[in-house]
């Protein structure tokens, strides 16, 4: 799970539509745009793309002979589309995203490193901090590991 | 391009049978685990383990380093030990210090990157790493154990062989970090070099370094040498907590590629006519072996070693009418143990793929997921009604308001960031809790279809807390093992069956559970050392030390 999904799903997404903004969220940064974007889609939750987008997917996917443009005004949607095993997706002159099915999935390779600014870093990560439960004497007492004393 | 036909085989166990909590958490390590896989392609390659630094004091505490050659890329672990008071040393997530620190790193560091390594490592999660970190990891010593060896070793003699069996490794690690955790590598960036395409190849190369490591550092503290059947039985310990679970919930794809695997093993093998007097004497000696490796497998929990010894009896009882004789005699013995209960069956069904690697290893290569879920879409909400009634009648049947059926929460702590299982109606946080309720959102998306006609994607747009539950669905016919078929927020849900299925695809051994959320392994134990990777190094099933 990225640091984006988990900020999505702080920010109010559900889950579902929180993993796929993850995924696109990693595709978008790797193509260097601006984090503008993403921060803006966390905003605009519970509407904005993070919940239109995977719906208009959906619907293309549904419809192979829909053929129509999408619009793209946060510019996210190719970056879902390049998320996605089985869509292309092109930009045309007049800004609107064609997606295509693809006969066969794609595989996503990442890069090594992308740069991203720490502002957007702290940003997601203090997105992310809202699905943390604080530790509470009951939590301790059944949580995950062991007991302090484990030495063999 | 010839077409190759597929083997015969029976029909598969289905997923109504194989996905269910308690069977896999009866679950044994198999030929096709990864260890196994990764020590099959070290022996292939002839890998050589060179041990290129090595700055430690008398008292076993510095670094080292080691490199090999695996699929024309050079790997080499930077092992970083540390002196660490007695009273910091803990195995939970949230300790702070460790005995020792491990990268794997990508290519041969020079000094820099060593210094740097020996900086940063022993701070784990709180460091920064960098894309020529592949896997990160820590592991405390047994130190009864540890301190035995080295004494002995001292004093010239032997360690107590008791002492080697009931414990069976030097340190166990406590996290094996990979895929980008704090900086490092992000799998995709090596997952198609040869050697570590199979899932969790890097991290199990780690830790089969790390094993190596503790050889040479128990030898170098002691001041003597290790005879090589000690060694070889001394593998690595791991504890695994709560961490691990959602991992096979969040990964549908994998979980189902590996179970579809491990299945269609024993379908081929079941569906063999008849075995050859070699066959049948090797499928012999594994049946004694597993005897024997039942017998060495002493754990304290008060509950689980009665669970073993159980098995061990019924073993004896079953395991003496095998008849490897006659037609699809496989087939025949795995129709005799369903009879018995899960831990007969597993141990039975991993026994038999160990002769006919060759009918089975290639499935291994099946047990990736390259793409990531695709599958055909549910066009109208009928077909997806329709799925959900053929593929998660397990969901539909608890009520998810009675205590009993929702009386767990799985969420992420404040305090380490890492998964934890609460009680719903004795803690706070369950507002907040992780969506590994499958089950339950799928039966109230069921609840929600009701009367609804239309197209999914309509559906969705009107009801968008629903679409993780409909990706689920949508992805059951395409990977019909990818769902545990259980409710993971019953009261009577036990995290420690799911660690159990994942870790027994790691190849793990030796479950030693101190709780119904967190267990000891043993990882690498009876496999080759690294100067026997030229012999029969695929010969190390249920390891039993006989010395």
């Amino acid at each position: 799970m990225t640091l984006a999904t988990k900020a999505a799903r702080g920010a109010g997404a559900p889950p579902g539509q929180a993993a796929d903004f993850g995924r696109a969220a990693v595709q978008y940064l790797m193509e260097r745009k601006p984090e503008s974007a993403l921060i803006a889609a966390l905003e605009a939750l519970p509407a904005g793309p993070i919940t239109a987008v995977p719906v208009a997917l959906a619907r293309r996917v549904e419809d192979p002979d829909m053929g129509v443009a999408l619009s793209d005004p946060l510019g996210l949607l190719l970056s879902y589309v390049a998320a996605h095993p089985l869509l292309e997706g092109h930009k045309g002159d007049d800004g609107a995203v064609t997606v295509d099915l693809r006969t066969e999935p794609k595989t996503v390779r990442p890069v090594a490193r992308v740069e991203v600014s720490q502002g957007l870093v702290d940003h997601l990560q203090s997105l992310a901090a809202k699905t943390f439960v604080p530790e509470s004497a009951a939590s301790r007492a059944a949580g995950a590991g062991s007991g302090l004393s484990d030495n063999d | 391009m010839k077409d190759f036909a597929a083997p015969p085989q029976v029909d598969l166990r289905p997923p109504s049978d194989v996905m269910r909590l308690q069977r896999m958490g009866s679950m044994f390590p198999t030929r096709l685990s990864f260890l196994r896989t990764l020590m099959r392609r070290l022996a292939a390659e002839k890998v050589v383990v060179e041990r290129t630094a090595w700055e430690m004091c008398e008292n076993g505490f510095g670094h080292g380093v080691y490199s090999l050659s695996l699929g024309g890329h050079v790997y080499s672990l930077v092992a970083v030990s540390t002196d660490l008071p007695a009273d910091q040393r803990t195995d939970r997530v949230i300790a702070e210090a460790w005995d020792s620190a491990y990268v794997l790193y990508d290519g041969v560091p020079d000094a820099a990157e060593i210094a740097r390594i020996c900086a940063t490592a022993p701070k784990q999660e709180a460091a920064r790493f960098t894309e020529r970190d592949l896997i990160l990891s820590r592991a405390n010593k047994s130190v009864r154990l540890f301190n035995h060896v080295v004494a002995a070793l001292r004093r010239g003699r032997a360690p107590d062989t008791d002492l080697i069996r009931a414990v069976g490794y030097l340190m166990r690690t406590t996290a094996v970090y990979g895929n980008g955790k704090f900086g490092i590598a992000d799998r995709a960036l090596i997952d198609t070099r040869p050697g570590l395409e199979g899932p969790f190849a890097a991290e199990m190369l780690t830790v089969w370094l790390i094993r190596h490591f503790t050889h040479d550092l128990v030898e170098h503290v002691g001041q003597g040498r290790l005879a090589p059947d000690v060694k070889r039985h001394l593998g690595i310990g791991n504890s695994t907590g709560l961490g691990m679970a959602p991992f096979l919930v969040t990964h549908p794809v994998l979980l189902n590629n590996w179970m579809l695997a491990r299945e269609t093993a024993i379908a081929r093998v079941r569906a063999i006519p008849e075995l050859s007097a070699t066959e049948q004497a090797r499928l012999e000696v594994l049946t004694s072996r597993a005897a024997v490796h039942l017998a060495q497998w002493q754990v304290p929990d008060a509950t689980h070693q009665p669970r073993i010894a159980q098995l061990s009896r019924d073993w004896a009882r079953v395991s003496a009418a095998f008849d490897f004789s006659g037609t699809q005699p496989l087939d025949s013995v795995m129709q005799a143990v369903a009879r018995e209960n899960f831990d007969v069956q597993e141990l039975t069904a991993a026994m038999i793929l160990e002769p006919f690697g060759a009918l089975v290893d290639g499935l291994t290569d099946c047990m990736g997921d390259p793409f990531g879920p695709f599958c055909a879409p549910l066009c109208d909400v009928d077909a997806l009604r329709a799925e959900i009634e053929a593929h998660f009648a397990w969901a539909l049947a608890p009520d998810y308001e009675a205590p009993d059926d929702s009386g767990q929460f799985w969420y992420v702590s404040e305090a380490k960031q890492e998964p934890r299982l609460g009680l719903r109606y004795a803690e706070e946080g369950a507002h907040l809790e992780s969506p590994l309720d499958i089950g339950r959102r799928v039966k109230a998306l069921w609840q929600g279809l009701h009367g609804v006609t239309g197209r999914v994607s309509d559906f969705a747009a009107a009801h968008p807390d629903h679409a993780l539950a409909i990706s689920r669905v949508e992805m059951a016919a395409r990977y019909p093992y990818g769902e545990i078929r259980d409710n993971l927020i019953a009261t009577s849900c036990l995290p420690i069956d799911m660690l159990r299925c994942k870790l027994s695809f790691f190849g793990a051994s030796k479950f030693d559970p101190k709780s119904d959320r967190w267990t000891r392994i043993t990882l690498c134990q009876g496999a080759p050392l690294a100067d026997e990777l030229e012999g029969d190094a695929d010969d190390w099933w249920l390891p039993v030390f006989d010395a």
